[in-house]
């Protein structure tokens, strides 16, 4: 009889196949394996510590760096907990102009994990048709806001108006969606070996989700139906007529599609945003100094990869005295070691793309 | 005849300066590395999306020859260090940075890698990668865009080709 | 966010473990003693007609000039939009709680941080060490006395473990 031995393998902060400086150590028996370790924090950067030295819009391009593929949306998630807690109303035209950039923020992000699920399986060619489609949408921020990853764009109060040649290139861009999702459907979608190497992989049961914390379109791809924008909505997201899409697996197929479909309903929402949004002012009176009455609050959205949560103590000065970030991808990670064993390693990598991850929100 | 002989003489002459260059084989090589750095793929956090953004379609990278991304430091000659530089990282970038072969170029990319940027004053980041690796260009921005980068590549290319002039240029020794 | 149903089973189970009941801009808090942490979040994950049976978030905020620690619950719900907050205090000087790996298993990843960052210990959680810093980090960073290191200092390189 052939002995075999157990190997550990480190699969290291630098690879090109994690996203991000996430390292995993892994043991595997032949090509299959048997346990999985994660290790985080090779991107700890000290954020929750560094607010309580920065006042309340020092600190809004710190959370542009919390999720730096999403950042409007973990803009406007801080700026509302502050709005909350100091009892501010923002005007109608600036809700609604949020509601615009925080959808397009999240096309964009559901681009970059299309093309990176499938670069990482080896498909190099879709990835550069979403980095492609990606830059019409970056370059809307450009006119907006003068930046295009890191774009600090709400703030306390409102938000800014965006110039002339903005609508059009909405307008363009909206008209160009259709086409844009039948290309990602032939190419990855329907291509026989990308659905060979995801189908019936890494599957995750609703329960064991649910027990783990997890949300985000990994929540909703293993069949619950929550997305916070319609079951506890926030901002005037309930006026808004879209549908949540949800699998019925939990694989990594699943996990995949729902994003295409989410790309789809964000489109939706765009334009009946642009249908109804009335003219006025885009920002409030808000004090020049912004001093927050003392006590708590904890808002929680739905961010692109998980539900964010902020949550504020305030003592009645400038700074914060605590400020917590609630990421979820940080807790979408633990279930890595459950799913994980049992599969060959070439699964592991497609399990991991599947997630989603981004570093900073694991580990801030 | 002999007017013959020598205009056949001047001829060749001609041929040959055109297609014949002395120089000195350092020229050669620098000129060869500074067309073709080969990065190692080493982006940390967002700086690293621009770069894949300057690796796209839209702002190629690959007309300047600098497309090839080795994942392995062993094959690679120019390590790009895109993101913030944490102290439990440090020792991985150290041990990268040792793995790769003489003559090995450093661009650091981004306020973050070139002195701590916004996060200088947090517990756990290194205020620049600077203090323990020997760094040749430096481009800022947070994110730099994608044709910073090839600004700062551009300059590090003119550095490998003329080391001479771009020392007495910027440095006056 | 009218929830009266919720509002009435948290205060009179506040009542039941001795603790205090407030509503802070629409959510219901329930202070409590760290010792009475286990039977709070079991009776809330067993509200009938409002079950807050998801935990959403776990952290820790420090209040050094009333010797305290307070460790935060966030509980929410898949069934429903309802939100309670569950804060348990525990000395400075020795703040151990039970841990709530047994009710739910997320919560593993969350108490590391608290320990890493704060030095909450949690009592029964199957491995509790550093996750976010390097392992011979000294200190509790969030802590409110805790003294960030010197320019020259955080410029040196450490020294790699053998693990890693």
């Amino acid at each position: 009889m052939l002995r075999t031995e157990e190997i550990q393998i480190n699969i290291g902060p630098q690879h090109p196949a994690t996203h991000g400086v996430f390292r995993m150590l892994v043991n595997v028996d032949g090509e299959v394996v048997t346990k999985v370790e994660n290790k985080v924090g090779y991107l700890h950067r000290g954020m929750e510590k560094l607010a309580e030295s920065r006042t309340y819009p020092q600190f809004i391009p710190y959370t542009d760096r919390l999720d730096y593929l999403a950042a409007i949306v973990a803009n406007v998630g801080y700026v509302q907990t502050v709005e909350k807690l100091m009892g501010v109303e923002v005007p109608e035209r600036a809700e609604y102009l949020r509601v615009i950039f925080m959808e397009l923020q999240r096309i964009a992000s559901h681009m970059i994990a299309t093309g990176c699920a499938s670069s990482d399986l080896g498909g190099l060619t879709p990835f550069l048709y979403c980095m492609r489609d990606r830059e019409r949408i970056l370059d809307m921020f450009e006119m907006t806001i003068g930046s295009r990853l890191t774009v600090n764009l709400p703030r306390i109060g409102g938000v800014i108006e965006p110039p002339e040649e903005f609508w059009p290139a909405l307008n363009q861009f909206l008209d160009d969606m259709p086409g844009i999702i039948d290309e990602y459907n032939g190419i990855i979608t329907g291509n026989e070996i990308f659905q060979v190497r995801t189908k019936g992989i890494g599957k995750l049961s609703k329960e064991m989700a649910e027990q783990l914390s997890a949300t985000g379109p990994v929540l909703r791809a293993s069949g619950v139906k929550w997305d916070t924008r319609k079951n506890a909505p926030y901002g005037i997201y309930d006026r808004f007529d879209f549908d949540v899409p949800t699998g019925e697996n939990g694989d990594c197929f699943d996990r995949y599609y729902v994003r295409i479909l989410e790309m789809v309903e964000s489109a939706k929402i765009i334009r009946q945003a642009v249908r109804d949004i009335p003219e006025g002012p885009t920002f409030a009176k808000v004090p020049k100094m912004i001093k927050p009455p003392a006590g708590e609050v904890y808002h929680r959205i739905e961010g692109v990869r998980g539900e964010l949560g902020f949550y504020i103590v305030s003592d009645g000065t400038t700074k914060p005295y605590r400020l917590r970030m609630r990421g979820g991808s940080f807790i979408n990670i633990q279930m890595l070691p459950l799913v994980v064993p049992g599969w060959k390693v070439g699964d592991l990598i497609a399990i991991l793309a599947s997630l989603d991850i981004v570093l900073p929100e694991c580990d801030r | 005849m002999e007017v013959d002989k020598e205009k056949e003489q001047r001829e060749v002459e001609e041929a040959v300066s055109k297609s014949v260059i002395l120089t000195k084989v350092e020229d050669v090589l620098n000129w060869g590395r500074g067309w073709s750095f080969w990065p190692v793929s080493f982006g940390l956090a967002c700086c690293a999306i621009e770069m894949m953004a300057a690796g796209g379609a839209r702002f190629d990278i690959s007309r300047f020859g600098y497309e090839v991304f080795r994942p392995t430091p062993r094959q690679a000659d120019l390590m790009i260090v895109a993101g913030t530089v944490t102290r439990k990282m440090a020792p991985a970038i150290m041990n990268i940075y040792e793995q790769m072969a003489e003559p090995k170029y450093v661009l650091s990319m981004g306020s973050c890698a070139n002195s701590g940027g916004p996060f200088a004053d947090s517990y756990a980041v290194m205020p620049g990668i600077d203090s323990i690796i020997p760094v040749d260009v430096y481009v800022p921005g947070c994110p730099p865009r994608p044709e910073a980068l090839f600004y700062g590549l551009l300059q590090l290319k003119a550095k490998v080709q003329n080391p001479a002039k771009v020392r007495l240029s910027k440095h006056g020794k | 966010m009218e929830n009266s149903v919720l509002l009435k089973q948290v205060e009179d189970l506040a009542q039941k473990l001795e603790g205090e009941f407030e509503e802070s801009l629409g959510t219901p808090v329930l202070k409590i003693k760290g010792t009475k942490v286990m039977e709070a979040l079991l009776a809330a994950k067993n509200f009938s007609g409002s079950p807050c049976d998801f935990l959403h978030d776990l952290t820790a905020v420090d209040y050094p000039d009333r010797n305290e620690i307070e460790v935060v619950y966030h509980l929410t719900s898949l069934r429903g939009s309802q939100m309670l907050r569950i804060k348990a205090t525990v000395g400075r000087d020795n703040p151990v709680i039970d841990s709530a790996v047994k009710v739910w298993a997320g919560a593993n990843v969350m108490e590391r941080e608290c320990y890493d960052l704060m030095g909450v210990k949690f009592n029964g959680h199957p491995d509790l060490k550093r996750i976010l810093l390097w392992d011979d980090f000294e200190g509790h960073p969030l802590r409110k006395d805790y003294v960030t290191e010197s320019l020259e200092e955080r410029k040196r390189l450490r020294v790699m473990q053998p693990d890693e």
